[in-house]
Protein backbone atom coordinates (compact mmCIF):
# COMPACT_ATOMS: atom_id res chain seq x y z
CA UNK A 1 0.00 0.00 0.00
CA UNK A 2 2.71 2.48 1.01
CA UNK A 3 4.76 1.63 -2.05
CA UNK A 4 1.89 2.49 -4.42
CA UNK A 5 0.80 5.59 -2.54
CA UNK A 6 4.26 7.10 -2.32
CA UNK A 7 5.50 6.27 -5.83
CA UNK A 8 4.54 9.67 -7.23
CA UNK A 9 6.12 11.55 -4.32
CA UNK A 10 9.33 9.59 -4.86
CA UNK A 11 9.19 10.22 -8.62
CA UNK A 12 8.73 13.94 -7.94
CA UNK A 13 11.86 13.94 -5.80
CA UNK A 14 9.95 14.92 -2.66
CA UNK A 15 10.48 11.71 -0.75
CA UNK A 16 12.85 8.80 -0.28
CA UNK A 17 11.49 5.48 0.99
CA UNK A 18 13.64 3.07 2.99
CA UNK A 19 12.28 -0.24 4.24
CA UNK A 20 13.47 -1.75 7.51
CA UNK A 21 12.50 -5.39 7.75
CA UNK A 22 12.27 -7.32 10.99
CA UNK A 23 13.50 -10.58 9.55
CA UNK A 24 16.18 -13.04 10.51
CA UNK A 25 16.58 -14.53 7.03
CA UNK A 26 17.53 -11.81 4.55
CA UNK A 27 16.85 -14.06 1.56
CA UNK A 28 13.19 -14.32 2.53
CA UNK A 29 12.94 -10.55 2.60
CA UNK A 30 14.67 -10.44 -0.80
CA UNK A 31 12.07 -12.81 -2.23
CA UNK A 32 9.29 -10.72 -0.70
CA UNK A 33 10.80 -7.56 -2.19
CA UNK A 34 11.07 -9.21 -5.61
CA UNK A 35 7.49 -10.47 -5.42
CA UNK A 36 6.05 -7.10 -4.39
CA UNK A 37 8.36 -5.31 -6.86
CA UNK A 38 9.54 -2.89 -4.21
CA UNK A 39 12.01 -0.50 -5.75
CA UNK A 40 13.29 1.08 -2.54
CA UNK A 41 16.28 -0.10 -0.49
CA UNK A 42 15.50 -2.39 2.44
CA UNK A 43 17.63 -2.71 5.56
CA UNK A 44 17.58 -5.78 7.78
CA UNK A 45 17.13 -5.43 11.53
CA UNK A 46 17.50 -9.05 12.64
CA UNK A 47 17.86 -8.30 16.34
CA UNK A 48 15.27 -5.54 16.81
CA UNK A 49 18.23 -3.24 17.40
CA UNK A 50 16.15 -0.15 16.60
CA UNK A 51 13.94 -1.10 19.48
CA UNK A 52 10.66 -1.60 17.65
CA UNK A 53 8.17 -3.82 19.39
CA UNK A 54 5.54 -3.95 16.65
CA UNK A 55 5.28 -3.79 12.88
CA UNK A 56 4.25 -2.27 10.55
CA UNK A 57 5.31 1.21 11.64
CA UNK A 58 5.93 4.08 9.22
CA UNK A 59 8.17 6.92 10.41
CA UNK A 60 8.73 10.13 8.51
CA UNK A 61 12.06 11.94 8.92
CA UNK A 62 12.61 15.47 7.64
CA UNK A 63 15.46 16.66 5.45
CA UNK A 64 17.51 17.66 8.51
CA UNK A 65 17.35 14.19 10.06
CA UNK A 66 14.69 15.10 12.58
CA UNK A 67 11.56 13.11 13.20
CA UNK A 68 8.63 14.67 11.39
CA UNK A 69 5.94 12.12 12.12
CA UNK A 70 6.18 8.92 14.09
CA UNK A 71 3.16 7.37 12.48
CA UNK A 72 1.96 9.28 9.44
CA UNK A 73 -1.18 8.24 7.65
CA UNK A 74 -1.02 7.51 3.94
CA UNK A 75 -3.56 10.24 3.19
CA UNK A 76 -1.52 12.94 4.91
CA UNK A 77 1.78 12.18 3.17
CA UNK A 78 1.31 14.73 0.38
CA UNK A 79 0.80 17.44 2.96
CA UNK A 80 3.67 16.26 5.18
CA UNK A 81 6.29 16.18 2.43
CA UNK A 82 5.60 19.87 1.75
CA UNK A 83 6.21 20.89 5.37
CA UNK A 84 9.14 23.32 5.48
CA UNK A 85 11.21 23.40 8.62
CA UNK A 86 14.05 25.75 9.50
CA UNK A 87 17.57 24.39 9.74
CA UNK A 88 17.88 23.15 13.35
CA UNK A 89 20.39 24.78 15.67
CA UNK A 90 21.69 21.36 16.63
CA UNK A 91 22.50 19.21 13.60
CA UNK A 92 21.20 15.68 13.77
CA UNK A 93 23.93 13.14 14.53
CA UNK A 94 25.61 11.28 11.76
CA UNK A 95 27.20 7.91 12.43
CA UNK A 96 30.58 7.05 11.08
CA UNK A 97 30.19 3.65 9.36
CA UNK A 98 33.38 2.48 10.99
CA UNK A 99 31.77 2.92 14.41
CA UNK A 100 29.35 0.08 13.90
CA UNK A 101 32.01 -2.48 13.05
CA UNK A 102 33.08 -4.97 15.70
CA UNK A 103 36.75 -4.07 15.17
CA UNK A 104 36.19 -0.41 15.95
CA UNK A 105 33.81 -1.06 18.80
CA UNK A 106 36.06 -3.60 20.49
CA UNK A 107 39.06 -1.32 20.38
CA UNK A 108 37.34 1.96 21.20
CA UNK A 109 34.50 1.21 23.56
CA UNK A 110 34.98 0.27 27.16
CA UNK A 111 32.94 -2.86 27.75
CA UNK A 112 31.28 -1.55 30.82
CA UNK A 113 27.60 -1.61 30.05
CA UNK A 114 25.21 -4.36 29.06
CA UNK A 115 24.10 -2.21 26.09
CA UNK A 116 27.64 -1.86 24.82
CA UNK A 117 28.12 -5.60 24.92
CA UNK A 118 24.92 -6.06 22.92
CA UNK A 119 26.20 -3.44 20.47
CA UNK A 120 29.39 -5.39 19.86
CA UNK A 121 27.41 -8.63 19.67
CA UNK A 122 25.18 -7.11 16.96
CA UNK A 123 28.20 -6.00 14.95
CA UNK A 124 29.69 -9.49 15.16
CA UNK A 125 26.39 -11.11 14.24
CA UNK A 126 26.14 -8.93 11.15
CA UNK A 127 29.51 -10.23 9.98
CA UNK A 128 27.78 -13.60 9.62
CA UNK A 129 30.70 -16.05 9.80
CA UNK A 130 30.59 -19.04 12.13
CA UNK A 131 33.39 -17.56 14.23
CA UNK A 132 31.85 -14.10 14.46
CA UNK A 133 28.44 -15.52 15.41
CA UNK A 134 30.06 -17.62 18.13
CA UNK A 135 31.89 -14.56 19.39
CA UNK A 136 28.60 -12.62 19.39
CA UNK A 137 27.23 -15.27 21.75
CA UNK A 138 29.99 -14.44 24.22
CA UNK A 139 29.12 -10.75 24.18
CA UNK A 140 25.39 -11.39 24.46
CA UNK A 141 25.98 -13.78 27.34
CA UNK A 142 28.16 -11.21 29.07
CA UNK A 143 25.44 -8.63 28.51
CA UNK A 144 22.86 -10.99 29.98
CA UNK A 145 25.02 -11.69 33.04
CA UNK A 146 25.51 -7.99 33.62
CA UNK A 147 21.80 -7.29 33.23
CA UNK A 148 21.08 -10.05 35.77
CA UNK A 149 23.62 -8.57 38.18
CA UNK A 150 22.05 -5.13 37.78
CA UNK A 151 18.54 -6.63 38.02
CA UNK A 152 17.67 -4.92 34.75
CA UNK A 153 14.89 -7.00 33.24
CA UNK A 154 14.63 -4.89 30.07
CA UNK A 155 18.27 -5.36 29.18
CA UNK A 156 18.09 -9.02 30.08
CA UNK A 157 15.27 -9.38 27.56
CA UNK A 158 17.27 -7.60 24.84
CA UNK A 159 20.22 -9.92 25.41
CA UNK A 160 18.01 -13.02 25.57
CA UNK A 161 16.31 -12.26 22.24
CA UNK A 162 19.67 -11.65 20.59
CA UNK A 163 21.03 -14.92 21.96
CA UNK A 164 18.06 -16.64 20.32
CA UNK A 165 18.79 -14.96 17.00
CA UNK A 166 22.49 -15.82 17.16
CA UNK A 167 21.82 -19.48 18.03
CA UNK A 168 19.32 -19.78 15.20
CA UNK A 169 21.89 -18.22 12.83
CA UNK A 170 24.36 -20.92 13.87
CA UNK A 171 21.72 -23.57 13.26
CA UNK A 172 21.11 -22.19 9.78
CA UNK A 173 24.75 -22.10 8.72
CA UNK A 174 25.05 -23.89 5.42
CA UNK A 175 28.68 -24.86 5.99
CA UNK A 176 28.49 -28.44 7.29
CA UNK A 177 31.74 -28.12 9.26
CA UNK A 178 29.96 -25.76 11.65
CA UNK A 179 26.73 -27.71 11.80
CA UNK A 180 25.35 -27.67 15.31
CA UNK A 181 21.76 -28.91 15.36
CA UNK A 182 21.42 -28.32 19.11
CA UNK A 183 21.46 -24.58 18.48
CA UNK A 184 17.78 -24.48 17.49
CA UNK A 185 16.74 -25.65 20.96
CA UNK A 186 18.99 -23.01 22.49
CA UNK A 187 17.36 -20.36 20.29
CA UNK A 188 13.89 -21.42 21.38
CA UNK A 189 14.96 -21.36 25.03
CA UNK A 190 16.26 -17.80 24.82
CA UNK A 191 13.32 -16.49 22.77
CA UNK A 192 10.98 -17.92 25.39
CA UNK A 193 13.01 -16.20 28.10
CA UNK A 194 12.87 -12.91 26.21
CA UNK A 195 9.10 -12.94 25.81
CA UNK A 196 8.70 -13.94 29.44
CA UNK A 197 10.66 -10.81 30.38
CA UNK A 198 8.74 -8.57 28.00
CA UNK A 199 5.38 -10.09 27.13
CA UNK A 200 4.40 -7.00 25.13
CA UNK A 201 7.18 -7.44 22.59
CA UNK A 202 5.10 -8.48 19.61
CA UNK A 203 8.07 -9.14 17.34
CA UNK A 204 9.72 -11.47 19.85
CA UNK A 205 6.43 -13.30 20.46
CA UNK A 206 6.08 -13.97 16.75
CA UNK A 207 9.42 -15.78 16.73
CA UNK A 208 8.11 -18.55 18.99
CA UNK A 209 4.82 -18.70 17.10
CA UNK A 210 6.71 -19.00 13.82
CA UNK A 211 8.08 -22.38 14.84
CA UNK A 212 5.39 -23.40 17.31
CA UNK A 213 2.19 -25.48 17.14
CA UNK A 214 -0.75 -24.40 15.01
CA UNK A 215 -2.83 -23.59 18.08
CA UNK A 216 -0.69 -20.58 18.99
CA UNK A 217 -0.17 -19.24 15.48
CA UNK A 218 -1.97 -16.01 14.60
CA UNK A 219 -1.48 -16.66 10.87
CA UNK A 220 0.69 -18.79 8.58
CA UNK A 221 3.98 -16.93 8.46
CA UNK A 222 5.42 -17.81 5.08
CA UNK A 223 2.54 -19.31 3.13
CA UNK A 224 3.07 -16.49 0.62
CA UNK A 225 6.34 -18.03 -0.57
CA UNK A 226 4.70 -20.54 -2.92
CA UNK A 227 2.44 -17.94 -4.49
CA UNK A 228 5.29 -15.44 -4.74
CA UNK A 229 7.53 -17.96 -6.48
CA UNK A 230 4.85 -18.83 -9.03
CA UNK A 231 3.99 -15.22 -9.77
CA UNK A 232 7.63 -14.22 -10.14
CA UNK A 233 8.24 -17.08 -12.56
CA UNK A 234 5.10 -16.14 -14.50
CA UNK A 235 6.68 -12.72 -14.99
CA UNK A 236 9.64 -14.44 -16.58
CA UNK A 237 11.98 -13.76 -13.67
CA UNK A 238 14.03 -16.16 -11.58
CA UNK A 239 12.82 -16.06 -7.97
CA UNK A 240 15.30 -15.53 -5.16
CA UNK A 241 16.37 -19.00 -4.05
CA UNK A 242 15.81 -19.85 -0.39
CA UNK A 243 18.87 -21.73 0.82
CA UNK A 244 17.40 -22.14 4.31
CA UNK A 245 14.27 -24.22 3.76
CA UNK A 246 10.99 -23.26 5.35
CA UNK A 247 9.96 -25.54 8.17
CA UNK A 248 6.49 -27.08 8.16
CA UNK A 249 5.56 -24.84 11.09
CA UNK A 250 6.34 -21.74 9.05
CA UNK A 251 3.76 -22.51 6.37
CA UNK A 252 1.14 -24.34 8.44
CA UNK A 253 -2.28 -22.75 8.79
CA UNK A 254 -3.33 -21.77 12.30
CA UNK A 255 -5.84 -24.11 13.87
CA UNK A 256 -7.32 -23.62 17.31
CA UNK A 257 -8.56 -27.21 17.32
CA UNK A 258 -5.89 -29.83 17.66
CA UNK A 259 -6.13 -32.22 14.74
CA UNK A 260 -4.82 -35.71 14.76
CA UNK A 261 -4.18 -38.03 11.82
CA UNK A 262 -3.35 -41.47 13.07
CA UNK A 263 -2.16 -43.73 10.31
CA UNK A 264 -4.18 -46.78 9.52
CA UNK A 265 -0.90 -48.56 9.19
CA UNK A 266 0.32 -50.37 12.23
CA UNK A 267 3.58 -49.93 14.04
CA UNK A 268 6.09 -51.20 11.46
CA UNK A 269 8.53 -52.65 13.96
CA UNK A 270 6.69 -53.21 17.27
CA UNK A 271 9.18 -55.72 18.59
CA UNK A 272 12.34 -53.86 17.60
CA UNK A 273 13.53 -56.50 15.14
CA UNK A 274 15.27 -54.04 12.82
CA UNK A 275 18.94 -53.71 13.80
CA UNK A 276 19.83 -50.55 15.71
CA UNK A 277 22.09 -47.88 14.27
CA UNK A 278 24.74 -48.39 16.94
CA UNK A 279 27.36 -46.43 14.98
CA UNK A 280 25.14 -43.36 14.81
CA UNK A 281 25.36 -43.14 11.04
CA UNK A 282 22.39 -40.85 11.35
CA UNK A 283 22.18 -38.19 14.07
CA UNK A 284 18.69 -37.35 15.33
CA UNK A 285 18.24 -33.88 16.84
CA UNK A 286 15.06 -32.70 18.47
CA UNK A 287 13.71 -29.21 19.13
CA UNK A 288 10.44 -28.72 20.99
CA UNK A 289 8.59 -25.41 20.53
CA UNK A 290 7.73 -23.85 22.92
CA UNK A 291 10.37 -25.22 25.22
CA UNK A 292 7.96 -25.30 28.18
CA UNK A 293 4.18 -25.44 28.28
CA UNK A 294 1.41 -25.57 30.84
CA UNK A 295 -0.71 -28.75 31.07
CA UNK A 296 -3.24 -28.99 28.24
CA UNK A 297 -1.16 -27.02 25.74
CA UNK A 298 0.45 -28.33 22.56
CA UNK A 299 4.03 -28.31 21.30
CA UNK A 300 5.49 -28.67 17.85
CA UNK A 301 8.34 -31.14 17.64
CA UNK A 302 11.02 -30.52 15.03
CA UNK A 303 13.08 -33.61 14.20
CA UNK A 304 16.23 -33.13 12.21
CA UNK A 305 18.11 -36.14 10.92
CA UNK A 306 21.66 -35.60 9.70
CA UNK A 307 23.75 -38.09 7.75
CA UNK A 308 26.72 -37.77 10.09
CA UNK A 309 28.69 -40.91 9.31
CA UNK A 310 27.24 -42.08 6.03
CA UNK A 311 24.86 -41.24 3.20
CA UNK A 312 21.16 -41.66 2.66
CA UNK A 313 20.48 -44.59 0.36
CA UNK A 314 17.76 -43.28 -1.95
CA UNK A 315 17.35 -46.52 -3.87
CA UNK A 316 15.47 -48.22 -1.04
CA UNK A 317 12.48 -47.49 1.23
CA UNK A 318 11.93 -43.94 2.39
CA UNK A 319 12.84 -42.60 5.81
CA UNK A 320 10.04 -43.37 8.24
CA UNK A 321 9.38 -42.00 11.72
CA UNK A 322 7.02 -43.73 14.12
CA UNK A 323 5.67 -41.94 17.20
CA UNK A 324 4.37 -44.19 19.96
CA UNK A 325 1.02 -43.60 21.58
CA UNK A 326 1.30 -41.75 24.91
CA UNK A 327 -0.90 -41.58 27.99
CA UNK A 328 0.26 -38.00 28.51
CA UNK A 329 -1.57 -36.63 25.48
CA UNK A 330 -2.37 -36.89 21.79
CA UNK A 331 0.04 -36.86 18.83
CA UNK A 332 -0.96 -35.17 15.58
CA UNK A 333 0.51 -38.06 13.58
CA UNK A 334 1.80 -41.50 14.37
CA UNK A 335 3.79 -41.94 11.19
CA UNK A 336 5.91 -39.45 9.23
CA UNK A 337 7.72 -40.10 5.97
CA UNK A 338 10.41 -38.23 4.07
CA UNK A 339 10.66 -38.63 0.31
CA UNK A 340 14.00 -39.80 -1.03
CA UNK A 341 16.12 -37.41 -3.05
CA UNK A 342 16.13 -38.04 -6.78
CA UNK A 343 19.66 -39.42 -6.89
CA UNK A 344 21.14 -42.72 -5.68
CA UNK A 345 22.59 -41.26 -2.48
CA UNK A 346 22.61 -37.91 -0.71
CA UNK A 347 23.77 -36.20 2.49
CA UNK A 348 21.08 -33.60 3.17
CA UNK A 349 19.58 -32.84 6.57
CA UNK A 350 16.04 -34.17 6.73
CA UNK A 351 13.48 -32.43 8.88
CA UNK A 352 10.10 -33.73 9.94
CA UNK A 353 7.58 -32.20 12.31
CA UNK A 354 4.55 -33.19 14.30
CA UNK A 355 2.56 -31.78 17.19
CA UNK A 356 1.62 -33.17 20.57
CA UNK A 357 -1.16 -31.91 22.79
CA UNK A 358 -0.73 -32.70 26.44
CA UNK A 359 -3.49 -33.77 28.81
CA UNK A 360 -4.65 -31.38 31.52
CA UNK A 361 -3.22 -33.52 34.29
CA UNK A 362 0.40 -33.86 33.13
CA UNK A 363 3.19 -32.82 35.49
CA UNK A 364 6.96 -32.20 35.37
CA UNK A 365 8.61 -33.62 32.27
CA UNK A 366 6.93 -36.14 30.03
CA UNK A 367 8.66 -38.27 27.42
CA UNK A 368 7.40 -39.10 23.97
CA UNK A 369 8.95 -42.19 22.48
CA UNK A 370 9.42 -43.18 18.89
CA UNK A 371 11.93 -44.39 16.38
CA UNK A 372 13.26 -43.81 12.88
CA UNK A 373 13.75 -46.46 10.17
CA UNK A 374 16.11 -45.58 7.35
CA UNK A 375 18.37 -46.85 4.61
CA UNK A 376 21.96 -45.67 4.74
CA UNK A 377 25.33 -46.50 3.28
CA UNK A 378 28.47 -46.22 5.39
CA UNK A 379 31.33 -43.92 4.47
CA UNK A 380 34.12 -46.42 5.18
CA UNK A 381 33.15 -49.42 3.10
CA UNK A 382 30.05 -48.22 1.27
CA UNK A 383 27.97 -50.97 2.85
CA UNK A 384 24.25 -50.22 2.63
CA UNK A 385 22.14 -50.97 5.67
CA UNK A 386 18.56 -50.72 6.92
CA UNK A 387 18.67 -49.37 10.43
CA UNK A 388 16.47 -48.30 13.35
CA UNK A 389 17.15 -45.59 15.88
CA UNK A 390 14.97 -45.05 18.93
CA UNK A 391 14.48 -41.64 20.51
CA UNK A 392 12.79 -40.15 23.52
CA UNK A 393 11.55 -36.56 23.36
CA UNK A 394 11.33 -34.71 26.66
CA UNK A 395 8.51 -32.16 26.95
CA UNK A 396 8.83 -29.86 29.91
CA UNK A 397 5.68 -28.88 31.76
CA UNK A 398 5.38 -25.68 33.78
CA UNK A 399 3.85 -26.10 37.18
CA UNK A 400 0.28 -24.78 37.54
CA UNK A 401 -2.03 -23.49 34.84
CA UNK B 1 38.11 7.46 41.93
CA UNK B 2 40.07 9.18 39.15
CA UNK B 3 39.96 5.98 37.15
CA UNK B 4 36.19 5.81 37.64
CA UNK B 5 35.74 9.39 36.41
CA UNK B 6 37.95 8.78 33.37
CA UNK B 7 36.06 5.59 32.57
CA UNK B 8 32.69 7.34 32.93
CA UNK B 9 33.86 10.14 30.67
CA UNK B 10 35.07 7.64 28.10
CA UNK B 11 31.74 5.86 28.09
CA UNK B 12 29.78 9.06 27.72
CA UNK B 13 32.04 10.32 24.95
CA UNK B 14 31.82 7.05 23.08
CA UNK B 15 28.07 6.92 23.42
CA UNK B 16 27.72 10.47 22.29
CA UNK B 17 29.18 9.34 19.00
CA UNK B 18 27.73 5.87 18.68
CA UNK B 19 24.15 6.21 18.48
CA UNK B 20 22.82 2.71 17.77
CA UNK B 21 21.28 2.63 21.22
CA UNK B 22 20.89 6.24 22.10
CA UNK B 23 19.23 7.19 18.85
CA UNK B 24 17.49 3.85 18.80
CA UNK B 25 15.98 4.57 22.17
CA UNK B 26 14.68 7.90 20.98
CA UNK B 27 13.00 6.11 18.13
CA UNK B 28 11.54 3.55 20.50
CA UNK B 29 10.10 6.28 22.66
CA UNK B 30 8.58 8.06 19.71
CA UNK B 31 7.12 4.92 18.25
CA UNK B 32 5.76 3.90 21.62
CA UNK B 33 4.23 7.35 21.90
CA UNK B 34 2.74 7.00 18.47
CA UNK B 35 1.19 3.68 19.25
CA UNK B 36 -0.10 4.58 22.65
CA UNK B 37 -1.25 8.11 22.16
CA UNK B 38 -1.80 8.47 18.42
CA UNK B 39 0.96 11.05 18.23
CA UNK B 40 0.53 13.71 15.60
CA UNK B 41 3.42 15.97 14.68
CA UNK B 42 3.16 19.57 15.82
CA UNK B 43 4.72 22.14 13.59
CA UNK B 44 7.62 24.00 15.10
CA UNK B 45 8.07 21.52 17.89
CA UNK B 46 11.60 20.25 18.37
CA UNK B 47 11.48 16.55 17.62
CA UNK B 48 14.12 13.89 18.12
CA UNK B 49 16.68 13.01 15.54
CA UNK B 50 18.43 9.77 14.84
CA UNK B 51 20.67 7.85 12.52
CA UNK B 52 21.22 4.15 11.92
CA UNK B 53 23.39 1.89 9.84
CA UNK B 54 22.00 -1.53 9.02
CA UNK B 55 22.88 -4.13 6.38
CA UNK B 56 20.92 -4.15 3.15
CA UNK B 57 18.96 -7.34 2.53
CA UNK B 58 20.62 -7.41 -0.87
CA UNK B 59 23.94 -8.22 0.77
CA UNK B 60 27.25 -6.45 0.95
CA UNK B 61 26.40 -2.82 1.40
CA UNK B 62 25.04 -1.00 4.44
CA UNK B 63 22.12 1.40 4.49
CA UNK B 64 22.64 4.58 6.49
CA UNK B 65 19.72 6.89 7.17
CA UNK B 66 21.82 10.07 7.33
CA UNK B 67 23.03 9.50 3.76
CA UNK B 68 19.62 10.74 2.69
CA UNK B 69 19.83 14.11 4.47
CA UNK B 70 18.37 16.84 2.35
CA UNK B 71 15.29 14.77 1.50
CA UNK B 72 12.34 13.64 3.53
CA UNK B 73 12.63 9.95 4.28
CA UNK B 74 9.79 7.56 4.93
CA UNK B 75 11.01 4.62 6.99
CA UNK B 76 8.74 1.66 6.49
CA UNK B 77 9.25 -0.80 9.32
CA UNK B 78 7.65 -4.08 8.30
CA UNK B 79 8.04 -7.83 8.39
CA UNK B 80 7.97 -10.41 5.63
CA UNK B 81 6.18 -12.95 7.83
Amino acid sequence: MWNEKTKQLVADGKLVVIGVVQEQHAERARLYKQWKEYDFPIAQDATTSLGLTVVPVPILVDEHGYLLSARPRVDEMEQLVDVQRPVPRTPAPRLNPEQVTSTWLKSNVTHESAETKCCIGDALLREGTADSIKESLRYYNASMNQAIAEENEALKGLAAFRLGVAYRNLFDLVDASHKDPGCFSEAVKYWAMAIELNPNQYIWRRRIQQYGPRQIKPYPFYDWVGQATQEIMARGEIPVKLTIPLSGAEIAQPNANFETVISAEKNPDPDGRIASDLDRIIGIHVTVVPGKIVPGEAVRVHLRLDAENGHWNNEAEELLIWIDESKAGTRSSSRLEFSNAKKPSSDESRTLEFEFKTNDDVRDTIHLNGYALYNVCTVDDGQCLYRRQDFSIPIEIKSGK
Amino acid sequence: MIQFIIKSLMISVVFATIPPWIVGQEMVDQVATAINYQYTPRQGKQVPHFDFILPSIDGGKMIQLSNYRGKKVLLLHFASW
